[in-house]
């Protein structure tokens, strides 16, 4: 796996580039210094900011968009929906 | 859709012989079972997260000369009964893929994930074997392997079709191969023995209506698939959400507030599944060896 | 009598069609393996009736993990092993604790000695009596003697006699085959157990019935019991029907034939501690054994007893 962003600590430092190759170790050692996403090429993750509020509900919007008629589905969909608007928001 | 061609095709899923599963899977297993402090338990964890190694471990705990036929439902039991030593033979034994598609972890993550949304609807419903239902929920795709491994060529046209005709990966593998993973999958399972309380939860996923002794197991599985497909869990290119069976629905008997918690306890125990599919996927592979 | 298969596990062995053929002629279908992978995976899916083994198969360990295959293959208990050898390794000495193989060649093979080899290990089989013929556990001959070694040996041990409570009743209603089936489900259960915690030093035997003996050092006893216990009870359910699991109980006949509510089946287990001089002979340690017994099996649910101390 390689990664397809720099991997940055919250102060903007950057600890592995992009084009780096994932190993374990390597995986060990961010977590330890509490670094939980990462971008890698070829399996989209989705990481904030990667993908737009608007795509990620219009995602949603599309998944469900052969089950209209079922209720409980909305209901489903509405609150997916909901809590991806929240978590944008920690 | 000529009976020669469908009866050829039942022949051959009906005779799977590998089912590979991904390689970060067997190095981490391998890597537990030389490490002498490592227990059952442990590697038995580790395991539940495949839905191959399981499918294996059922099959092998369920057949005639084992001595509990059609018995053992549920993975943390058969690895009571088949002990380290066995599992450690299995992992040995097991085959992987060598050239590994993004639909294979797409799969991979779609399995563990309907597996964990059992268990949360399970337990919530107060179901007293929560564990038997989530393990049917690992391993209800195991029909789409068997396809792509003894007809790849048909898979290919299957997802072409997906792909290019927007159709449901259910309707293509009908129209191709005149029968659905659903099926294929009950007939794996019923050719290996395993209980009825994990055949038909598989048969059922899409149609619960064919239940008959596990309707509520079935209910559950195909509850849990839509709604981890519904999360964003979902393997190639059908993305949309199946239909609800509301006969299904009306036998599980939850509220929108239940819907609500459920939603919140999944998607905390989906982190993980996120994880530690990172995780796996970060192991390298072993070196092929060439005799 | 069924073609008996022979798996042979590694190029060297038979490097020639005509050794294969000598084997053929007589009987036996031959399956060469040269990697580890399709060598366990056979004995898994389909276990052979022989294995013959190359040392130093598939480089490194992996004779002793294929041989560690075979012994714990469940099926089929002693699966007669030949160990395939340079006569080098002969003199420089072999630890035959890591090969535990019931016969030994040297390269190269000549195919009729291997042949003798192949029908002597299966007549040995044969005569290997004591098996108790569900489980593949020992039975009571190798039972006494181990009690009898145990007794000898300076170091505190714990005899442990398994009972399963209210078997019989399980067995009227559930029929024989239900009940063989628990039988073999404490069996793999125990064996695991102990296999898992307490692999040194320890002993596990089918006397016969609902009856087994296992006998681990002193200070697994607890550890041993308790994940026993723990076990039993997680898989019992699979082995009964959801009313009964739901009422904890059935209606059935007790042992003075009377129609009573019976419990759902739990194991009783009752431990002797052999320490110092305290037994000189095995019946000494059946008749404490009998006496903790009874108290065990008066105690509701699954538990262990060690002299006279409780454990639930």
């Amino acid at each position: 796996m390689v990664l397809a962003k720099d991997v940055e600590t919250p102060e903007g430092r950057v600890l592995c580039g992009k084009g780096t190759i994932l190993t374990g170790s390597l995986i060990d050692r961010l977590k330890k210094m509490e670094i939980t996403h990462l971008t890698v090429e070829g399996h989209p993750v989705t990481e904030e900011g990667e993908k737009t509020l608007a795509e990620e509900l219009h995602d949603i919007d599309q998944r469900f968009s052969r089950v209209k008629h079922i209720p409980p589905l909305m209901h489903l969909k509405k609150r997916i929906q909901e809590r991806a608007i929240a978590a944008r928001k920690e | 859709m000529e009976t020669d061609k469908k009866a050829h095709f039942r022949k051959t899923l009906r005779e799977v012989k590998t089912l590979p599963t991904l390689p970060g899977i067997v190095v981490k297993l391998t890597r537990m079972a030389e490490d002498p402090d490592t227990t059952t338990e442990q590697m038995g964890k580790v395991i539940s997260k495949d839905h191959i190694l399981a499918a294996k471990l059922l099959r092998l705990v369920n057949s005639a000369f084992y001595g509990f036929p059609q018995r053992i439902s549920s993975l943390n039991n058969a690895i009571i009964l088949l002990g380290f030593n066995v599992i450690k033979s299995l992992i040995i034994s097991a085959s992987i893929f060598e050239i590994m598609e993004e639909k294979d972890i797409e799969l991979w993550e779609h399995s563990l994930g309907c597996a964990v949304v059992c268990s949360v609807v399970a337990k919530r419903l107060g179901i007293s074997d929560p564990e038997e239902i989530s393990t049917a929920g690992l391993i209800h795709d195991i029909g789409k392997v068997a396809i792509k491994m003894e007809l790849p060529e048909e898979y290919e046209q299957i997802n072409r079709m997906v792909q290019e005709q927007q159709v449901p990966m259910l309707d293509a593998e009908r129209e191709i191969l005149g029968l659905d993973h659903a099926e294929v999958g009950g007939w794996l399972a019923k050719r290996w023995n395993l209980p009825n309380k994990l055949v038909e939860p598989i048969t059922c996923h899409h149609d619960p209506r064919l239940a008959k002794d596990e309707q509520l197991s079935s209910a559950v599985v195909h509850f849990a698939n839509i709604v981890i497909r519904g999360m964003g869990y979902t393997h190639g290119d059908d993305i949309w959400v199946p239909p609800l069976s509301q006969r299904a629905y009306r036998l599980l008997g939850l509220t929108a507030v239940d819907i609500d918690e459920i939603l919140g306890e999944i998607e905390d125990k989906l982190w993980d599944v996120k994880g530690f599919s990172l995780e796996i996927q970060a192991e390298q592979a072993p070196p092929q060896d060439n005799n | 009598m069924p073609m008996q298969r022979i798996l042979v596990a590694g190029k060297t062995i038979l490097p020639s069609p005509e050794g294969k053929l000598v084997l053929e002629a007589k009987g036996y279908q031959v399956i060469t393996c040269a990697r580890l992978q399709d060598a366990v995976g056979l004995i898994l899916e389909d276990p052979p009736d022989l294995l013959i083994t190359e040392k130093g198969f598939d480089g490194g360990n992996h004779d002793q993990d294929l041989i560690k295959a075979a012994k714990g293959c469940l099926q089929k208990a002693n699966i007669p092993i030949i160990l395939a050898l340079d006569s080098g390794e002969l003199l420089t000495g072999l630890d035959w604790d890591h090969f535990p193989v019931d016969d030994f060649i040297i390269k190269p093979v000549v195919p009729e000695v291997l042949l003798a080899r192949i029908q002597l290990a299966q007549s040995r089989m044969i005569r290997v009596f004591d098996n108790n013929p569900l489980s593949r556990l020992p039975g009571n001959t190798s039972i006494l003697r181990a009690i009898q070694k145990t007794i000898d040996s300076a170091e505190p041990h714990g005899v442990c006699y398994i009972d399963i409570d209210n078997f019989k009743p399980y067995n009227d209603r559930y029929g024989f085959s239900r009940g063989d089936e628990v039988l073999l489900m404490v069996a793999r259960v125990t064996v695991n157990v102990i296999e898992e915690l307490a692999r040194n030093g320890s002993f596990i035997g089918h006397v016969g019935g609902d009856d087994f003996v296992f006998i681990v050092r002193e200070e697994y006893i607890k550890p041993v019991c308790d994940r026993l216990i723990a076990n039993f009870e997680r898989v019992k359910n699979m082995f009964l029907n959801a009313e009964d699991i739901k009422a904890g109980c059935f209606i059935g006949k007790d042992r003075q034939d009377k129609t009573t509510t019976i419990d759902l089946p739990s194991l009783s287990i009752a431990v002797v501690t052999t320490t110092g001089n305290k037994y000189r002979h095995y019946g000494e340690v059946s008749a404490t054994a009998s006496q903790i017994k009874h108290y065990a099996k008066s105690l509701k649910g699954s538990n262990y007893v060690i002299d006279r101390r409780e454990h639930q």
